[in-house]
């Protein structure tokens, strides 16, 4: 989803119970309670996923057996390959014994190399996930910047510009800025490596000189999208009385943005984490192949090309399952940073 | 969200005025909106007419004038096929606007009635359907789209509709709140006492006022899916050639990025001009139809 609506954000109060003063018993058992109920959805949510990622190898148009092998395979290889995929057992058999190997850590064998997918996982996940790590890192540490700017110098020509970038940031395609990085930064000006990458266990230096290009053409749409978001949030958040209230009690500058204004807007930017997860690790697919990074990204278009459905379902799988534990963490810091949250 | 009297004889309709002068306002207070609309305009109309402005054909190959830098006769060069660029940039939009409209029209039609069912009848129909859109919500779209295109087989109406209903849970989610605050207005148990059957109820007093949200969610959700068309062309899973679209032209280029590395350019701009053009309309209906909240 490329623009979020913006959430808006209802008003922390201004003194804040602190945690383990007297608290009625009967509201703690409320928050296991809800904590136990958000803890069955998260794990109905995950098979569900499963679900998903297993149905996809339904989608083949006719004998997936036939589609893979080949017209001219022989009676032997097709039944090779279905007892491989387990084509040979009734459907909910099918998604069984394949849900019981993934809960095992097994998600069978690539047909294409014959490896076996989760070695293949290991290898490409934390490439994958460092990327991931560090454009979130920029998207976070900029956009909150570029967001503060946007609100509070809102009608004045910075933070028109500001503005007007962010809103041109997030209609860029993030492989397309990538071309055009590699274009500027390696083809004319040589300055960073146009393709590769290095593991961040292997030097920080190195990890950084390859992962410069990657991480700005993968997370300038998020730096645009919190930017956007926060002021926004910001704005809404200016226009209520305990701002009013608190710049008449004469508090001013830093202390009436860090303290009053951002603590209030915290919360939609916070939502928009979870989506800009969704968004960076959808987004790292296209933006790997661009720089020809080995992670999951190059993993799965590679199986889309070769047929290679067990890889194509555990990367399907394991993206969705990054998002949803990252949306989980997310829920938590929400409710940290919202008292009134927390029991909701 | 709008500030209607909550009447049993005053349904809140979000603005009761007329089209013109609603665009009679815009032209002072949405110049840079109505702007968009007109490029928006002029690229609908470029695909519509691309084979009579197009200066040659997209498709026809000449390898003696291949990766020809800008002349009079080949104004943005040809590719690597020889290939007018500006031609195949012409015909692009076509693919482009197509994906844009049927990723946006599959999301509206399947998570519309999802989302008005969810909101409407609440209960166990509202649990379940939360969790399974929950669920689609968690999977990258593009990551989906790929999933379904590799096993499907590439194509632009496989991996539209792909997008499509991964974007229908965020409007689903979208009209089921909405739907959830209509349905405390007092015409809505009016209309019960009179009678009538609740899918009617639903379909034409909830929907109507719970729906505005939803028009502005559509303009953005043509640019996110702008950009997933992109992305999965330029990966060779949108359209199939030879036929051109901005995608796959950056796909193209991509290939013969170190002899000539402006190709890059020309499809990308046009895809950025495309995106912002949408995305600044919706950024303006929102804040026509939801002034409360000042965003862009």
């Amino acid at each position: 989803m490329s623009t979020a609506p913006p959430v808006t954000a209802a008003p922390v109060p201004l003194q804040p119970q602190r945690d383990g003063a007297a608290r009625p018993p009967g509201r703690r058992a409320a928050a296991a309670r809800t904590l136990a109920l958000r803890a069955g959805a998260f794990l109905a949510t995950l098979v569900l996923a499963t679900f998903v990622a297993f149905w996809l190898i339904k989608l083949v148009p006719g004998d997936p057996a036939t589609a893979i092998a080949g017209e001219n395979a022989t009676p032997e290889r097709l039944a090779e390959i279905r007892a491989q995929l387990g084509l040979d057992k009734p459907l909910l058999a099918q998604y069984g014994s394949w849900a019981a190997g993934v809960v095992h850590g097994d998600f069978g064998t690539s047909l294409y190399s014959g490896q076996s997918v989760a070695g293949l996982l290991a290898q490409r996940l934390p490439v994958t996930l460092s990327l991931v790590f560090c454009s979130l890192l920029l998207a976070v540490v900029v956009g909150v910047a570029a967001g503060i700017v946007g609100a509070v110098r809102n009608k004045r020509p910075e933070g028109r510009v500001v503005t007007g970038a962010a809103t041109l940031g997030i209609a860029v395609p993030n492989f397309w800025l990538g071309l055009v990085l590699v274009t500027v930064f390696a083809i004319w000006n040589p300055w960073f490596p146009a393709t590769g990458f290095s593991r961040a266990g292997d030097g920080a230096g190195e990890f950084l000189r390859f992962a410069v290009l990657p991480t700005l053409a993968l997370g300038a749409a998020g730096v645009a999208e919190v930017a956007r978001q926060l002021r926004g949030a910001l704005l809404e958040v200016f226009t209520a009385d305990y701002i009013r209230m608190a710049r008449a009690k004469g508090i001013s500058g830093t202390a009436l943005l860090v303290r009053h204004a951002l603590r209030n807007a915290g919360v939609p930017v916070v939502t928009v984490l979870g989506l800009l997860i969704n968004r960076l690790v959808g987004g790292t697919v296209v933006v790997e192949v661009v720089f020809a990074i080995p992670g999951m990204g190059t993993l799965v278009v590679d199986a889309v090309k070769q047929r290679d459905y067990p890889v194509i379902q555990a990367v399907v799988l394991v993206m969705a399952v990054i998002v949803l534990v990252a949306n989980a963490i997310v829920e938590i810091l929400y409710r940290r940073i919202d008292p009134r949250i927390r029991l909701s | 969200m709008t500030t209607t009297v909550d009447t049993v004889t005053a349904p809140a309709t979000p603005r009761a005025e007329g089209l013109r002068r609603a665009l009679g306002r815009w032209r002072h207070e949405e110049k840079a909106a109505l702007v968009a609309v007109g490029v928006l305009v002029v690229l609908v109309l470029v695909a519509v007419f691309a084979p009579l402005i197009a200066p040659h054909d997209p498709n026809a190959q000449s390898i003696a004038d291949r990766l020809a830098t800008p002349s009079a006769t080949h104004p943005l060069g040809t590719d690597d096929l020889g290939r007018d660029v500006l031609s195949r940039l012409l015909y692009g939009a076509r693919a482009s606007l197509v994906a844009s409209v049927l990723a946006m029209a599959v999301a509206v039609l399947v998570g519309l009635p999802l989302g008005l069912a969810a909101g409407f009848a609440g209960g166990i129909v509202d649990i379940v359907l939360r969790r399974v859109l929950d669920t689609v919500l968690a999977f990258p779209a593009i990551v989906l789209a790929i999933g379904v295109t590799g096993v499907v087989g590439p194509g632009l109406v496989t991996s539209m509709c792909a997008i499509g209903i991964v974007f229908a849970p965020s409007v689903a989610r979208l009209i089921r709140g909405q739907t959830l605050s209509t349905r405390e207005r007092l015409y809505v148990p009016a209309a019960v006492t009179y009678g009538s059957h609740p899918l009617r109820v639903a379909v034409r007093h909830v929907l109507p006022n719970a729906v505005a949200p939803v028009v502005i969610q559509m303009s953005l959700l043509m640019s996110t899916a702008l950009l997933a068309e992109a992305s999965l062309s330029f990966l060779g899973l949108g359209v199939q050639p030879p036929t051109a679209s901005w995608g796959s032209m950056l796909g193209q280029a991509y290939g013969y990025m170190s002899q000539a590395p402006t190709q890059v350019f020309a499809p990308g701009l046009a895809i950025v001009l495309t995106a912002y053009c949408f995305i600044a309309v919706g950024d303006a209906l929102r804040r026509e139809l939801d002034p409360r909240q000042q965003t862009f």
